[in-house]
């Protein structure tokens, strides 16, 4: 334990390591976010990503009346909640509400904070509980966070529904393995974190509750750290008691129905990539019965938590392989992408400082030479680059990383020229400014809102019509990055995140809109016999959006005529009051 | 030994008169079996598309199957052709098939446009909104493309 003096005199360094942070995801936001405005010519229209503007949408919808933080798109869907809750979402719209300050001004706030959070609270975990040093921890994590956004799959910084709860997984592995049960701050921050976890992000609590399970398996099977029982009992019973008050939540109340739980159309994963995992499982497990065996190693923390994430990846991918409720979570599975980058850095490192000492060395820098050439063949044969192999399975991308952490890592184990030159502060402090540089300049930007047409639409809206119109953007473009609801609190007609509702038809206003843009209004499946006047009824509706120039205009203007009056118009969209 | 000339070279071999009245026959006559045979083509394409449209109606989608294909062998830019090819798989559940024909119109120079155009409407005719939805989102994006790039 450090006395007093030693946490005093890193308390500057810690300061000054958090202002460095802080500057780097600040510029990082200044150049995505004005990349985005460049491309949709105003800052008003710079999340990045179709769930980004989900999670704000979220967030205005909790601070209307009635609340339809359910369903933030549809009229008839108000009053509703969400049944997966997106809790911090809830919190910043509910701030937002009492505190008069506009939503949009939390936008640049989460986008600059949550980043510096996410980094802070990684770094003290490997600090403090993981026992790295205070300068190590800070530059590690950092640069592993920016190498994300290198990756096709793990742009975290940027995903504000994934970087919630990242932090308190993080906290609550760290606890598992490096917690002190004499510790009351522990035991409570444990139990406190395998709660909130669940309303943060209950999709996050699946490795951390794998994790508890296996390595309290692990205690009683091994008859060793069963004082620590106390950790697991913790985590895992204020788990199941914060899931029966989330059962609760479900089941009582009205609830919508998440559009990714109602969809069924995600096709099964290939019996092939469920083997990708148990291939890892197999290589870490073989390198593990190396080092026990042939150098006398002990089987570390480290060693369990690669291969308990690494088996929880198997059943992820063989539970989505046979079960259509949960096959939408290899897909997500680049939230867990943090935790697993970690540790397999901490893991790759403790192995090859053993594996340097060993007459086994060498034999290793032949394999990984064979293995440079191999790859490089196959990018030849192939022409594609490896590194840049774009692909919807995420333990590919688990591979890119373990082969470039390796590679670094060995570098510095091997040669002591590259250690003290990456010891250097102004060096090392350099490579992280530019991989922030290159990075956030690299992430994409949402291309659909190029030249997003809709600005004065909106703002005529917002001062013409009433608070719960329903507005109908004729353009399928727009479906997933529609910011009507975000820009003037009005409803959508049809918007693909907002289906999946509990409503009897829910079909009906897809149906509708494509009919109306393919001037098949007459057409429309289930609905023969029925007037126009009946049609549009159905669902309120009050506003038809168009952007200027569509292929639908004449579609849209010959099957309503006489029910559209035309009350806006500039150069890049046209409004019209359904009559 | 006398060569004996084929009764229709004859005309060839004599100089004069009687040789050019028989090429004026000869380009006369060609010209006549060419024209005929685009005419018969097209009235058989017409008819065909007739035909076609009648088994539609008879909603017998095996029939307008084969009428597609032998129209699309004779004519193979010819939109409609490809029109009943896409009905008669979209209504039939030969998912497959459907977008092989697609693809076989865009090889064989139909306008892309065009083509894309007609797979969300012949999808959303046939009972299946959501693969029209998407279609014609697709569509969409292509049309701007397009516009964007003609501007």
């Amino acid at each position: 334990m450090k006395n007093p003096v030693e946490v005093k005199s890193s308390f500057n360094p810690l300061l000054s390591y958090v202002l460095a942070a802080a500057f780097i995801f600040t510029i990082g936001f200044l150049i995505h976010s004005g990349r985005q405005a460049h491309v949709s010519t105003s800052w008003q229209y710079v999340l990045s990503d179709a769930d980004d503007l989900f999670y704000w949408s979220v967030a205005k919808g909790r601070m209307m009346t009635p609340r339809c933080d359910g369903n933030p798109y549809y009229f008839e869907e108000q009053g509703k909640r969400h049944i997966i809750p997106c809790t911090t979402s809830e919190v910043i719209g509910l701030l937002a509400k009492y505190s008069g300050f506009p939503l949009t001004w939390f936008i640049p706030a989460w986008q600059i904070l949550m980043p510096i959070c996410l980094w802070f609270f990684i770094m003290l975990c490997c600090w403090k509980l993981w026992n790295y040093p205070l300068g190590v921890s800070a530059a590690v994590t950092l640069i592993l966070l920016l190498s994300t956004l290198f990756s096709s799959m793990f742009p975290l910084m940027f995903r504000a529904r994934g970087m919630d709860g990242v932090i308190l997984l993080f906290l609550w592995i760290s606890l598992i393995f490096r917690g002190n049960p004499d510790k009351k701050s522990h035991l409570v921050a444990i139990t406190l974190i395998a709660a909130l976890a669940l309303w943060v992000h209950p999709f996050l609590i699946g490795l951390g509750l794998w994790v508890s399970v296996m390595e309290y398996g692990y205690a009683l099977l091994k008859k060793i750290e069963l004082e620590k029982s106390r950790l697991y009992v913790c985590s895992l019973g204020s788990c199941f008691v914060s899931g029966l008050i989330y059962v609760c939540y479900a089941f009582w109340g009205k609830n919508t129905v998440s559009v990714l739980l109602a969809n069924s159309d995600i096709p099964r994963p290939s019996l092939f990539y469920c083997f990708i995992p148990i291939l890892y499982l197999v290589f870490v497990a073989s390198v593990v019965i190396f080092f026990h065996k042939r150098l006398k190693k002990h089987v570390t923390q480290l060693d369990r938590l690669v291969i308990e994430w690494t088996s929880f990846g198997v059943l992820c991918y063989f539970a989505a392989f046979w079960m259509q409720a949960v096959r939408h979570v290899p897909a997500h599975m680049g939230y867990f992408f943090i935790i697993m980058a970690f540790s397999l850095l901490g893991w790759i490192h403790q192995k090859l400082c053993w594996l340097k000492d060993s007459p086994y060395f060498s034999t290793f820098n032949y394999i990984l030479v064979i293995l440079i050439v191999a790859l490089l063949l196959f990018s030849a044969k192939t022409k594609s680059n490896y590194f840049s192999v774009v692909s919807p399975h995420y333990f590919v991308y688990v591979a890119q990383f373990f082969f470039v952490m390796l590679f670094c890592v060995l570098l510095l184990v091997r040669f002591n020229a590259v250690k003290h030159w990456v010891s250097q502060k102004t060096i090392l402090w350099c490579v992280i400014l530019l991989m922030a540089v290159v990075g956030y300049w690299k992430l994409p930007v949402y291309e659909t809102l190029r030249h997003y047409p809709f600005d004065g639409g909106y703002r005529w809206l917002k001062e013409h019509s009433g608070k719960k119109d329903v507005v109908l953007t004729a353009s399928l473009k727009f479906r997933l990055c529609e910011y009507l609801f975000l820009q003037t609190g009005l409803k959508s007609y049809f918007y693909v995140h907002g289906e999946g509702g509990t409503t009897s038809m829910t079909s009906y206003r897809r149906d509708f809109v494509t009919g109306l843009l393919l001037g098949l209004l007459d057409k429309l499946p289930g609905c023969e016999g029925w007037t126009l006047e009946k049609k549009l009824g159905f669902f309120k509706l009050d506003f038809i959006l168009m952007p200027k120039p569509s292929p639908f205009f004449e579609a849209v203007t010959r099957q309503l005529r006489g029910h559209l009056l035309e009350v806006y118009q500039d150069s890049q969209c046209i409004l019209w009051r359904v009559m | 030994m006398k060569t004996r000339v084929p009764i229709f070279l004859q005309g060839i071999h004599n100089k004069g008169k009687q040789s050019k009245h028989f090429l004026a026959t000869m380009f006369v006559t060609v010209f006549l079996l060419i024209s005929s045979s685009v005419l018969f083509s097209s009235e058989d394409v017409s008819t065909l598309t007739a035909q076609g449209e009648e088994a539609l109606r008879r909603e017998n989608y095996e029939q307008t199957l084969l009428i597609g294909q032998k129209i699309v062998e004779m004519d193979p830019r010819n939109l409609e052709g490809y029109r009943l090819l896409l009905i008669s798989c979209a209504v039939t559940g030969r998912e497959r098939g459907f977008y092989e024909v697609v693809e076989e119109a865009k090889r064989k120079g139909v306008p892309e446009l065009w083509i894309d155009w007609l797979v969300p409407m012949i999808l959303y005719q046939a009972g299946r909104a959501k693969s029209a939805s998407e279609k014609l989102y697709e569509y969409e994006m292509k049309w701007r493309e397009v516009y964007e790039k003609s501007r």
